[in-house]
């Protein structure tokens, strides 16, 4: 990717005012998640006393007070039931259509495909109200299935685009091979399509994940028990309710944030590969 | 789309047919049910008194008469194309982040990373944090105070314009690592033997920044514009419930906003909702087919 360069004076001195640059950058992105797990630590009088100072007595009261306040556990399995079950589900089917769209031939396949995309475009504040009466019809309302199956049907489009470009590049003699020695349709995808295009799936897993985790719009429609609801949708809860304590707050927010910068620090590699997945073609 | 396929034609043929369809027939069943019939009974109901309970009468275009003579909806729409200018800050300072790493200078993979942090965050919890740094005893009018700056503290998010910059504000600082992203995948596209010619006749750094990596650029910042508008009109949802919950007033509201206001909280006044949806799909299809077609960027899609 890189021209070598050589080390001159001139090289040196960029080195030195872009690394100032890109260090300042990073603070702005760096310093709030700082900021709030300090603040998350302090007592509301140390808070106000100095909102920027190191806290001097950290206490985990906040945090505390935020678990006795909230059944969090139960949130974070409600949060991560719906993500986990609803990424299973658009991978699992995607992956069966990213398979025919990528390798087999059949009548009106460009048709089929292009339907699957247009939906992409489509804004969900127009499906948003029909779809609401319709989970309703259903039974569906204050239940988890409501929000999965949203983020089902909503998720499949992406998920489709990003596998089949990365199945398509499966060369067809082993598929034709496999076929060959009598493999059927779940076979090839599972031993083979699937194994081999990886890198796109992973790519699925973790966007569709990390979007289903931060989301607030779908569940805040959907669930209105309590005992259902996702750690997003109580996070606005708790913001209201510790209106005049700021570190609280914090700690609140902080916790909202924690589990998906944990995935994106372990799996960044593959994450940020994806990010130009759909503008390079 | 089927130009690297050898398997032979044949008695596979027909089995593939069948085989095709069964595969690709649940996504297609799922998306007719969740988004093209909602998305009809959407575009009806539009006509329509709809409450969701009593009421479903047609009433033809009284509920765009209504929102299209309403001086509300005019500023609300107003709010989203002023957000809207957040687009070429973000793609200016994200082709700057992506010009310098392409430097490789020591730590450029840790500092990307930063930079994408608030893509993975949720909105919602960066707008709540957005919410007390901007607020009246928040620390930015403490910094701005403290450095004698003290009349340029205010109370940012009580009135519209303030307001709506720090929410300009807070949408490029979300967007600047993935935009930073997508030109520095841009640019590793550039055939590295481009830049050794250029340089063998004797173009400078700006003259190859300027002759050849911006205008090999041109898809990319087509295709994060499609996506940014899409994003601005439609996506705003869960930063403005937390940084301003839509006020003071409405003076902070987007249409997407709204929507979910008519809806939702209250008043039950879905055909009103429904109306301004449809306002807002003619808007979003008309930007982005206007977007595509002047690159002819569906094609590079389709394949």
């Amino acid at each position: 990717m890189k021209i070598k360069k050589k080390m001159n004076g001139k090289r040196v001195l960029a080195i030195v005012l872009i690394t100032i640059f890109m260090i300042l950058m990073t603070i702005s992105f760096l310093y709030p998640l700082v900021y709030m797990l300090f603040n998350a630590l302090k007592t509301k009088p140390e808070y106000f006393m100095d909102p920027f100072s190191v806290p001097t007595h950290p206490t985990l009261s906040n945090f505390q007070d935020l678990f006795t306040d909230y059944d969090i556990g139960r949130l974070v399995f409600n949060s991560l039931f719906i993500a986990v079950v609803s990424t299973a589900l658009i991978v699992f089917t995607s992956a069966i259509a990213s398979y025919a769209f990528a390798k087999l031939r059949f009548r009106g396949k460009v048709i089929a495909y292009a339907a699957l995309m247009a939906t992409m475009f489509l804004p969900g504040q127009v499906t948003m109200i029909p779809k609401y009466v319709m989970f309703s019809k259903m039974g569906l309302i204050d239940s988890p299935w409501a929000v999965i199956i949203s983020y089902w049907a909503a998720g499949i489009p992406g998920a489709v685009l990003l596998m089949r470009s990365s199945f398509v590049g499966i060369p067809n003699e082993v598929i034709e091979s496999a076929r060959i020695d009598g493999a059927g349709f779940f076979t090839i995808l599972w031993k083979i399509v699937m194994p081999m295009g990886m890198a796109g799936i992973a790519i699925v897993i973790i966007f569709q994940f990390i979007g289903a985790w931060n989301d607030y719009l779908t569940p805040l429609l959907y669930l209105t028990t309590a005992s259902k609801q996702t750690l997003m949708v109580v996070l606005s809860q708790m913001v209201t309710r510790y209106g005049g304590n700021p570190a609280k707050q914090f700690a609140g927010i902080f916790l909202s944030v924690i589990p998906t910068i944990v995935i994106y620090l372990c799996l960044q590699k593959y994450m940020l590969k994806g990010v130009t997945a759909g503008s390079l073609k | 789309m089927d130009k690297n396929r050898r398997l032979k034609k044949g008695a596979l043929l027909s089995g593939e047919n069948r085989q095709g369809w069964l595969a690709v027939i649940l996504p297609l069943v799922l998306l007719a049910v969740f988004d093209g019939y909602p998305m009809l009974q959407g575009i009806y109901e539009s006509f329509t008194n709809w409450d969701g309970l009593f009421k479903n009468d047609f009433i033809g275009f009284h509920n765009y008469v209504k929102i299209l003579t309403d001086s509300d909806f005019w500023k609300m729409l107003s709010n989203n194309f002023i957000l809207l200018l957040f687009l070429p800050l973000q793609i200016l300072i994200g082709l700057i982040v992506a010009v310098l790493l392409y430097e490789q200078i020591p730590g450029w993979r840790f500092y990307q990373s930063c930079y994408y942090l608030p893509q993975v965050t949720s909105a919602l919890s960066i707008g709540y944090l957005f919410a007390i740094l901007f607020g009246m005893d928040g620390p930015i009018n403490s910094i701005l105070k403290s450095i004698g700056l003290g009349n340029l503290a205010m109370n940012w998010l009580g009135s519209r314009w303030p307001a709506l910059a720090v929410i300009m504000f807070c949408m490029v600082w979300i967007n600047i690592g993935w935009q930073g992203m997508l030109f520095l995948g841009g640019m590793s596209q550039i055939p590295t033997e481009v830049y050794e010619a250029a340089r063998l006749d004797g173009a400078g750094y700006w003259a190859r920044l300027f002759k050849i990596t911006l205008p090999m650029l041109v898809h990319t910042v087509e295709y994060s514009c499609i996506m940014s508008v899409i994003w601005c009109f439609t996506g705003l949802f869960s930063l403005i419930a937390s940084i301003t919950g839509g006020g003071p007033g409405f003076d902070t509201t987007t249409v997407d906003y709204l929507i979910y206001v008519k809806a939702f909280q209250g008043t039950s006044k879905f055909g009103y909702a429904c109306a301004l949806a449809v306002i807002l799909m003619i808007i979003v299809v008309f930007f982005t087919v206007l977007q595509m077609k002047s690159t002819d960027r569906a094609d590079d899609w389709s394949n």
